[in-house]
């Protein structure tokens, strides 16, 4: 009877343990851009990295005259993951382990780098590559396409 | 005595499939007799009550693929059934254990799995900066520039499930791209999604969670460089028990190119949506979820 006793106790404990809340190894990391959507994304095979650039409306409307009109208030965010394998799909990468944040907003007339986390992509050769260079190269990215 | 039931009846071969011969003889060994109408069945197969288990079970695998029509199919409809395939067995969903265990020819050993693979990758070779992918997208992105936003849409799937023009306020779960089909992709995802998957109540996923994946036909170049281009669709996934009770509760819909025309005619596409959802059983039948930190390099 005893053993009968204990036997329920398990099964109603192991039933209600169904979906335990995970240890930090199984955690799933989420970035989180705050009120920025997504301008656009792009990747790189060889460099083997992810990539997504949000913006702000007034960043998006930067973005959509091919930055050319640019008014004060814009806000950009680089973030650019290691692209890895998606175990769940054969055929498919997807972002992996967070490699940089980069931030660009407007100051009056002029434009802003600041590398919040992680480290700034490098050049061929390895080089650091400067606010001015970074600024260029990441809103060189045409928005993406959205219906 | 066989009871009520028809034991399992071949068909002629009308549109085999053509591929190399070291990939049709690991599928002739390993998967026609389900998934083709050229069934070698043993004695103990046509004896009730497995004669009945052998039926229900080759019914569902020929409707799901044929070897014996294939080549009815598109060839994008091919290609991504063989990717399908490669992926079913790469998570030991296929094949079905019940059957291996008595049908030990149907295990597939790592060098067949890798014959399998290459195949899948000859189907889909890259194109470098494709130009009519490039086109259609400065022609897109011209017409979009004009009209950012699109118009109040009232766009509803043969399932009920509907469009949701809000999505980009969504938070983005992930971002991925294929190289079987060359597309790259943002999945947005609803705040119960969110909470979900960082609580890890994703085995179900709990009602009302909803995921949006926005697909675009990629632009590769030489240097690795993985663009998006024209859009291809936005495809959702929304969990309601009551309303898709076959399909674990998913309702699926796709939205198909910058018109966002609802793909399926019927409401039964849903199950041909789920159908290569199994694959993901393991995380809620959801495959672009973000990799645990574990996995994380």
């Amino acid at each position: 009877m005893k053993n009968l006793f204990l036997l329920i106790i398990m099964v109603i404990t192991a039933s209600s343990c169904s979906n335990p809340s995970p240890d930090k190894a199984h955690t799933r990391a989420i970035f989180n851009a705050g009120k920025l959507s997504v301008i656009t994304s792009f990747a790189n095979r060889k460099q083997q990295t992810m990539s997504v650039l949000y913006g702000n409306d007034a960043a998006k409307e930067y973005a959509l005259s091919s930055y050319q009109v640019h008014k004060s208030g814009e806000v950009f965010k680089l973030v650019i993951f290691r692209q890895a394998d998606n175990k769940y799909w054969h055929g498919s990468y997807i972002n992996g382990k967070l490699l940089s944040e980069e931030t660009i907003t407007s100051d009056l007339s002029h434009l802003v780098y600041r590398l919040e986390q992680g480290t700034a992509p490098v050049d061929s050769l390895g080089q650091q590559i400067s606010a001015e260079a970074r600024i260029a190269l990441i809103l060189s990215h045409k928005p993406s396409v959205f219906p | 005595m066989q009871f009520v039931k028809q034991p399992v009846q071949n068909a002629p071969t009308t549109h085999p499939i053509k591929a190399p011969a070291e990939v049709t003889n690991i599928l002739k060994r390993a998967c026609y007799d389900c998934h083709s109408n050229e069934t070698k069945l043993s004695w103990y197969d046509k004896v009730a009550p497995i004669s009945w288990l052998v039926n229900k079970d080759v019914t569902t695998a020929r409707s799901r693929f044929n070897f014996s029509t294939w080549d009815t199919l598109t060839h994008a409809d091919q290609q991504s059934r063989v990717w399908e395939m490669v992926n079913m067995v790469l998570t030991n969903k296929m094949p079905l254990s019940t059957y291996a265990t008595m049908h030990p020819q149907s295990r597939l050993s790592n060098k067949e799995v890798s014959i399998l693979k290459t195949y899948a990758n000859s189907l889909s070779p890259a194109k470098y900066h494709d130009t009519t992918v490039v086109n259609e997208r400065d022609w897109e992105f011209e017409h979009f520039k004009l009209k950012p936003v699109a118009a109040t849409r009232n766009l509803v799937a043969a399932n009920g499930v509907k469009y949701i023009p809000d999505y980009q306020n969504w938070q983005v779960i992930s971002t991925t791209n294929r190289f079987d089909n060359h597309s790259i992709r943002v999945v947005y995802g609803n705040a119960i999604t969110v909470r979900a998957i960082k609580e890890n109540h994703i085995n179900p996923f709990p009602n009302g969670a909803t995921i949006v994946k926005v697909v675009w036909n990629s632009i590769e170049e030489k240097n690795g460089d993985i663009n998006p281009g024209s859009l291809s669709s936005v495809q959702i996934m929304t969990k309601d028990d009551q309303k898709f009770p076959d399909s674990k509760g998913w309702g699926f819909a796709k939205f198909n190119s910058i018109n966002l025309k609802p793909y399926g005619n019927t409401a039964a596409f849903n199950t041909t949506c789920f159908n290569c959802h199994k694959a993901a059983s393991d995380n809620g039948y959801v495959f672009n979820i973000p990799l645990e930190k574990k996995d994380l390099k």
